[in-house]
C-alpha cells in the first residue's frame, strides 16, 4: 500500500480520536469542532490526492494500491465530507456531537482502508474498523427505535463476522495462505481438495459479504436498520460502506476464487435475480421515503451482483466499479436529502412530499436528480453503470439475466418517479417554513453529489479507464 | 488553438444557463453584455481559425468519449477549409444578431431568457460545424432542434407561437429519426463514425454500395427536415412567429444551414453512394415551389422565409449537381445577405408594428438607411454584380445546366429569375409611393440596430469581391465558371421580371385586383399561396393516419395492455408485501434464523450447481 495514502487514513482515524479530546479539554463550541473535523478531512484529502503520484509501497502482502482503489478513495472521502456536514447540521440536539463525529471519522477511515485490502486478515480488520464504530453511530440519538436498529445491526454483524472467520479458516486449511493471489495459485496447484469443505468455506464468506452488501437472503436487517438509524447515518451505511466493500470483494472473487468462476457465477446470478426482484417489489409497496430508499438499496445490491455473476466477461469489473461509484454518490445523496426533509420539514412519507417542488425548489431539484440517477435515467452515472452491468451480462452469455435486470429497472422507475410526481405535479397541502435557514449549506453540499452524478453520466472516461487498468490485474 | 476551438463551442453552450442565472438575480439586461462577450469571443476564435486555415493549417483533435466491449465512441474536432467557412460565418453572424437584438427586444420583459436561448443556439451550431464525427454532429443537431423550438415559441403565451414551435419541433424530430437510422446503419457496416474516415472509405469503396445509398438517403431525410425542403418545409413558414432576430438566426446563421452542411461534410460519401440526383431533385422542386410562394404572399417575413427555402433548394442543387464548392459558397453568400434582409425587415416591423407588406407604403422617407440596406440585400439576393449573390447563384444555375436534367434546369432557372420579381415587389410596395398612416408613425432605427446591418452590407460586398479566395478555401481546385451565354439569358429574363415588378408595384400600371378576377389567375394564386397544398396534405395525413389511427391504437394498447401489466405489477408488489411481511417480522431472532438457514440452503444449492 502507498504510504502517503496510508498516512491519510491514519490522519482520519487519529483526528477522530483527538478532536473530541481537544474539544472537551478546551470546551470548544460546536462550530469549532466542525471546523477542526473539516481541517482533518482537508489534510487527509490533500494526502490522498498527493498519494496519486507519490509514495512508496508498504505492507504489500496486506494491502495493494491500484487505480480503482485510488479513485474510490476520492469518492468515499468526498461523500464522507458531505455526510459529515449533514450530520453536523441535523443532529443538533445531542450533547456529544464531538464524539459522534469522531467515531464517524474512525469508521470512514476503516471504509477507505477496506478499499485496499487484498488479504483476508486485512480485509477483516479494515471491515471491522468500519463496522464496529457504526453501531455507536446508529445510536447517536438514544431512544428505543435507534437501539433496536443498532441491536439488529450488531447481532447480524456479529454473526456475519463469525461466518467470515470460519470461511477464512476453511480457506487457510486448504491453501495454507491468506493472501488473495497466493490463494489463487494454491488452488490452481492443488489437484484435489475436499470440494464439500471448500463450498462450506465459500458459503460462509458469501454470507458475511451478503450481510455487508445486503443481498438476499441476508438483507432482512437492512430496512429496519436504515430506517431506524438517523437518516444521515443511514446514508453512510447504505451509501458508502456498501460500495467500499464491493472493491475488495472484486479482488476476492476475481482473483482468489477465479478458478471456480463458472460455478459460483450461476449461484450469484440466481441471488442477483432474487435480490433485485425482492428489493424492487417491496420498495413499490412502501409509503415512507426512507423505507423506499432502503429497499431500493437492496435492489441495487442485486444490480451489483449482476456484475459478479457476469464474471467471465471483461466488462464485468468496469460495470461493478461504475455501479460502486454511482451508488456512493446517488444513494448517500438521496439518504442525506431524506435527512434534511425530516429535520427541516418533518416530511417522512411520500404523501407529505406533495407539492414540495413549490415549497423548496432547490432541494426538490437536487432530490429529483439523485432519484433519476437511482432510476438509471440518462445522462446520469446510474444509467452508465447499468449499461455496463447489463452489457457484461450479455457478453457473459447471460442475456436472460440482463433481461430480468432491465425489467427490474423498469419497475424501479415507477417508485422513483412516484416521489418526483408528488413533488412537482401535486398542489402543496400546506406551505411550511423550515425550522431555520441553515439548510442551504448541506443542500449545496448534496447538490455537489447530484452534480457529480450528471458529470459522471457524461464524462465516463476516468472511471472506465481506471477500471480497465484494474481489469488487467486479474486472470481472465 | 484546438482548445480555443473547443472553448468557442463549450462556452456558449454551458455559459447560456449561467447567463440566465446571473442576469436573473442582477439586472436582466446584463444578459446582453454577457451574451455579447461569449459570442464575441467565439466569433473572434472562429475568425482566427479561418485565417489560419486559409494559411494552410488544419485543426484536428480527437479523443475517445467512452467505449464498452469493442465499441468506441469518438469525440473531437476536425476543421478543414469547408467547415471553417461555415464555422466562421455562423459565429460572426450570431455575434452581429446578438448586437442587433438589443434594439429589437427593447420592450421585452425577460431578455435574459432570450439571450440564454440565443447563446445556446449559436454554440450548438458552432459545435456542429467543427465536430469530427456523426455522434457529435447528431448531438449538436438535436441541441439546435431544442433551441429552435424554445425560440420559435419564445412568446409562448401566444397560441400561434406555441403551435409554430411545436410544429417545427415535431417536423424536424420526425426527420431526425431518419438521420439517426442512417447513422446507425452506416456505423454498423463501416465501423466508423468519423467524417474523415467515412469519406475515405467511400473513396476506396470500402462500404457496400447499397448500404451507402440507403444510409445516405436516410441522412438526407434528416437534412430535408432541418433545411426545410420539400415536403417537410411548412414549419419554416410558421416559424416566423418567433422574434425577427431569431428568424435571422435560424435562416442565416444556424439551423437551416445544418442540412446543407451535413451533405457537404460527407460529400465524398454522397458522391460515392450515387444518391446525389435525389439531392438535386429535392432541391430543384423546393426552389420552384418556394419562389412561386414568395410571389404571392403578403407578409414580409413569410416572403423572406420562402426566399430562404428557395435558396436552400439552390444550395442542394449545387451539391446535387456534383459541386461541393458551389453549394457551400452559396450557403455563405446567402447567409450574409439573408441576415441583412431579415434584420432590415426587423427594423421595418419593429418601427411600424406591421407585418403585412401591403399595409405599408412610402416608408423610404422615414427610414432611409433601412431602405438602402434592404435594397443592398435585395440586389444580392437577385444576383446583381458585384454583390455576392451574383457569383454564387450564376454558378448554381450553371451547374444545374451541366447536370443534364432539363426539368431541374428549368426549375432552377425559374427560381433564379423570379427572385428579382418578388424581391422588388416587396421593396417597391414598402418603401416607394405616397406614405400612408402606418409609414408616417415610423422613425429611423437606433444605431445599435443599424451598425450590425452596415457590417453585414459590407460583408455582402466583401464576399462578392473575394469570392475566388473563399471558393478556394472550400475546395482547393474549384473555380467559378463563366458562361456568358447563360449569364446573358438569365439577365435578359431578369430584366423582364424586374420590368413587370416595376410596372405593377411602382408605376401601378397593372391592377392586381383586376387580374385576380380572372378564375385561372386566382386559382393559380391559391395554389402558389398554399405551396401546392403540401401543408394541407401533411396535416391531413397526420390527422387521419397518426391521430385517428396510430394514436387511437396506442391509446387502446395503453388502456388495455400496458395498464393491465402495470396494475398487475402493483398488485403483485402489494401481494408480495403482504406475504413477505410475515417474514419481515422485525424480530431479531427470526432474522438470525433466516441468516443461518439461508446459508444452509445456499450450500446445498451450490452443490447442486457443481
Amino acid at each position: 500500500m502507498n504510504c502517503i495514502i496510508f498516512s491519510g487514513i491514519i490522519t482520519l482515524a487519529f483526528g477522530g480520536l483527538l478532536v473530541p479530546i481537544v474539544g472537551n479539554l478546551f470546551k470548544l463550541s460546536r462550530e469549532w469542532i466542525l471546523n477542526l473535523f473539516l481541517l482533518v478531512f482537508l489534510i487527509a484529502g490533500g494526502l490522498f490526492l498527493y498519494g496519486f503520484g507519490h509514495g512508496h509501497i508498504i505492507y504489500p502482502n496486506l494491502f495493494t494500491t491500484d487505480t480503482v482503489s485510488l479513485l474510490m478513495t476520492i469518492f468515499v472521502w468526498f461523500t464522507g465530507a458531505v455526510v459529515l456536514i449533514t450530520i453536523f447540521n441535523t443532529l443538533k440536539e445531542i450533547n456529544n456531537l464531538a464524539e459522534i463525529l469522531g467515531v464517524y471519522a474512525i469508521s470512514l477511515s476503516g471504509a477507505i482502508l477496506t478499499l485496499y485490502a487484498n488479504n483476508f486478515v486485512s480485509f477483516l480488520v479494515a471491515m471491522e474498523l468500519m463496522t464496529i464504530p457504526s453501531y455507536y453511530l446508529i445510536m447517536a440519538r438514544l431512544n428505543t427505535i435507534t437501539t433496536e436498529a443498532a441491536t439488529k445491526y450488531f447481532f447480524n454483524g456479529a454473526l456475519s463476522t463469525g461466518f467470515f472467520l470460519f470461511g477464512i479458516l476453511v480457506f487457510y486449511a486448504i491453501t495454507g495462505d491468506l493472501q488473495f493471489s497466493a490463494i489463487n495459485k494454491a488452488f490452481q496447484a492443488e489437484d484435489s481438495f475436499g470440494i464439500l469443505f471448500f463450498v462450506f468455506g465459500f458459503i460462509a464468506i458469501l454470507s458475511a459479504i451478503g450481510f455487508k452488501m445486503s443481498f438476499a437472503p441476508y438483507h432482512f436487517y437492512a430496512p429496519d436498520t436504515y430506517t431506524g438509524a438517523p437518516a444521515s447515518v443511514a446514508a453512510y451505511l447504505a451509501g458508502i460502506t456498501k460500495s467500499a466493500v464491493a472493491i475488495p470483494v472484486i479482488r476476492l472473487f476475481f482473483e482468489a476464487l477465479s478458478f471456480q468462476k463458472e460455478d459460483w457465477s450461476i449461484l450469484l446470478a440466481l441471488l442477483a435475480v432474487v435480490t433485485m426482484t425482492i428489493g424492487n417489489l417491496l420498495a413499490l409497496a412502501q409509503q415512507s421515503v426512507a423505507r423506499i430508499l432502503a429497499y431500493s438499496s437492496i435492489a441495487h445490491a442485486g444490480y451489483i451482483l449482476v456484475g459478479f455473476a457476469a464474471a467471465v466477461s471483461g466488462l464485468a469489473i468496469t460495470g461493478i466499479v461504475y455501479q460502486a461509484v454511482a451508488y456512493i454518490l446517488m444513494k448517500a445523496g438521496a439518504f442525506l436529502m431524506v435527512t434534511l426533509l425530516i429535520y427541516y420539514y418533518g416530511i417522512k412519507t411520500r404523501e407529505q412530499l406533495r407539492g414540495f417542488g413549490k415549497i423548496n425548489p432547490f432541494m426538490a431539484l437536487v432530490f429529483t436528480i439523485l432519484l433519476l440517477s437511482l432510476a438509471g435515467v440518462p445522462p446520469t452515472a446510474g444509467f452508465i453503470a447499468k449499461v455496463y452491468l447489463f452489457q457484461a451480462a450479455v457478453d457473459a452469455g447471460m442475456a436472460w439475466l440482463a433481461f430480468i435486470g432491465l425489467l427490474n429497472s423498469a419497475f424501479a422507475v415507477a417508485y422513483y418517479l412516484w416521489i418526483i410526481k408528488e413533488m412537482y405535479l401535486e398542489a402543496p397541502q400546506r406551505l411550511e417554513k423550515p425550522k431555520d435557514t441553515s439548510f442551504l449549506v448541506p443542500t449545496m453540499a448534496i447538490g455537489m453529489l447530484a452534480f457529480l452524478t450528471i458529470v459522471f453520466g457524461i464524462w465516463v472516461t476516468p472511471v472506465v479507464k481506471a477500471s480497465l487498468a484494474f481489469t488487467q490485474l486479474f486472470p481472465f | 488553438m484546438e482548445w480555443l476551438i473547443y472553448l468557442s463551442v463549450l462556452l456558449p453552450i454551458f455559459g447560456a444557463p449561467i447567463i440566465w442565472f446571473i442576469s436573473h438575480y442582477t439586472n436582466k439586461w446584463f444578459s446582453w453584455y454577457l451574451s455579447l462577450a461569449v459570442t464575441g469571443f467565439s466569433a473572434l476564435v472562429a475568425l482566427l481559425t479561418a485565417l489560419q486555415v486559409a494559411g494552410g493549417a488544419k485543426f484536428e483533435h480527437s479523443f475517445t468519449w467512452f467505449n464498452f466491449g469493442g465499441v468506441e465512441v469518438p469525440f473531437g474536432i476536425y476543421v478543414d477549409g469547408m467547415s471553417t467557412v461555415v464555422y466562421a460565418m455562423a459565429a460572426l453572424l450570431g455575434f452581429l444578431i446578438v448586437i442587433y437584438s438589443r434594439g429589437y427586444m427593447e420592450h421585452d420583459e425577460s431578455p435574459h431568457r432570450f439571450f440564454m436561448k440565443v447563446t445556446f443556439f449559436i454554440g450548438s451550431m458552432l459545435g456542429l460545424t467543427v465536430s469530427d464525427n456523426l455522434i457529435g454532429m447528431f448531438i449538436f443537431w438535436e441541441f439546435m432542434g431544442l433551441a429552435s423550438y424554445l425560440l420559435i415559441s419564445y412568446w409562448y403565451y401566444k397560441n400561434s407561437a406555441a403551435d409554430a414551435g411545436l410544429k417545427a419541433f415535431l417536423m424536424t424530430k420526425f426527420a431526425d429519426g431518419f438521420f439517426l437510422a442512417g447513422i446507425v446503419l452506416l456505423w454498423w457496416y463501416s465501423g466508423s463514425l468519423k467524417v474523415v474516415e467515412i469519406n475515405h472509405l467511400a473513396e476506396t469503396a470500402g462500404i457496400p454500395l447499397f448500404i451507402a445509398a440507403v444510409s445516405a438517403l436516410l441522412m438526407f431525410g434528416g437534412a430535408i427536415g432541418k433545411s426545410a425542403q420539400f415536403p417537410l418545409f411548412p414549419w419554416l413558414l410558421d416559424a416566423m412567429e418567433g422574434p425577427t432576430p431569431v428568424s435571422a438566426l435560424i435562416h442565416a446563421a444556424t439551423m437551416v444551414n445544418a442540412g446543407v452542411f451535413l451533405v457537404g461534410r460527407l460529400f465524398d460519401f454522397y458522391t460515392y453512394s450515387g444518391v446525389l440526383y435525389v439531392v438535386l431533385a429535392i432541391g430543384a422542386i423546393s426552389a420552384f415551389i418556394a419562389v412561386l410562394g414568395a410571389m404571392v404572399h403578403r407578409e414580409i417575413k413569410k416572403i423572406i422565409a420562402f426566399s430562404t427555402m428557395e435558396n436552400l433548394g439552390l444550395m442542394f442543387v449545387g451539391l446535387g449537381a456534383g459541386s461541393l464548392a458551389a453549394g457551400i459558397f452559396h450557403l455563405v453568400s446567402h447567409a450574409t445577405f439573408k441576415a441583412l434582409m431579415f434584420l432590415s425587415a426587423g427594423n421595418v416591423i419593429h418601427f411600424t408594428h406591421e407585418k403585412d407588406a401591403f399595409k405599408i407604403r412610402g416608408l423610404r422617407k422615414f427610414m432611409p438607411y433601412t431602405a438602402i440596406l434592404f435594397l443592398i440585400a435585395l440586389l444580392s439576393l437577385a444576383g446583381i454584380p458585384p454583390l455576392s449573390g451574383f457569383f454564387s447563384k450564376e454558378w448554381i444555375v450553371h451547374e444545374a445546366k451541366l447536370s443534364g436534367d432539363p426539368i431541374a434546369f428549368a426549375f432552377v432557372l425559374t427560381a433564379a429569375v423570379l427572385t428579382i420579381y418578388y424581391g422588388f415587389r416587396l421593396w417597391f410596395q414598402i418603401f416607394t409611393g405616397e406614405p400612408n398612416e402606418i409609414a408616417k408613425r415610423a422613425k429611423e432605427a437606433y444605431l445599435v440596430m443599424l451598425i450590425p446591418l452596415v457590417v453585414l452590407a459590407v460583408l455582402t460586398f466583401l464576399v462578392g469581391i473575394f469570392h475566388q479566395s473563399i471558393v478556394h478555401l472550400i475546395e482547393r481546385h474549384a473555380h467559378i465558371p463563366h458562361d456568358w451565354g447563360l449569364t446573358i439569358l438569365v439577365f435578359s429574363l431578369m430584366a423582364v421580371a424586374f420590368g413587370l415588378a416595376w410596372l405593377i408595384y411602382y408605376k401601378r400600371a397593372i391592377d392586381t385586383e383586376e387580374l385576380m378576377k380572372d378564375p385561372i389567375v386566382s386559382a393559380l394564386n391559391k395554389v402558389f399561396y398554399n405551396s401546392f397544398f403540401v401543408d394541407f396534405l401533411l396535416r391531413w395525413l397526420s390527422r387521419n393516419f397518426v391521430v385517428e389511427f396510430l394514436a387511437l391504437l396506442a391509446h387502446w394498447l395503453d388502456r388495455n395492455v400496458y395498464d393491465y401489466i402495470v396494475n398487475g405489477v402493483a398488485k403483485t408488489a402489494l401481494w408480495t408485501w403482504e406475504k413477505v411481511k410475515i417474514i419481515q417480522t422485525g424480530n431479531l431472532i427470526h432474522y438470525l434464523t433466516i441468516f443461518v438457514s439461508g446459508a444452509i440452503v445456499l450450500y446445498y444449492l451450490y452443490l447442486v450447481i457443481l
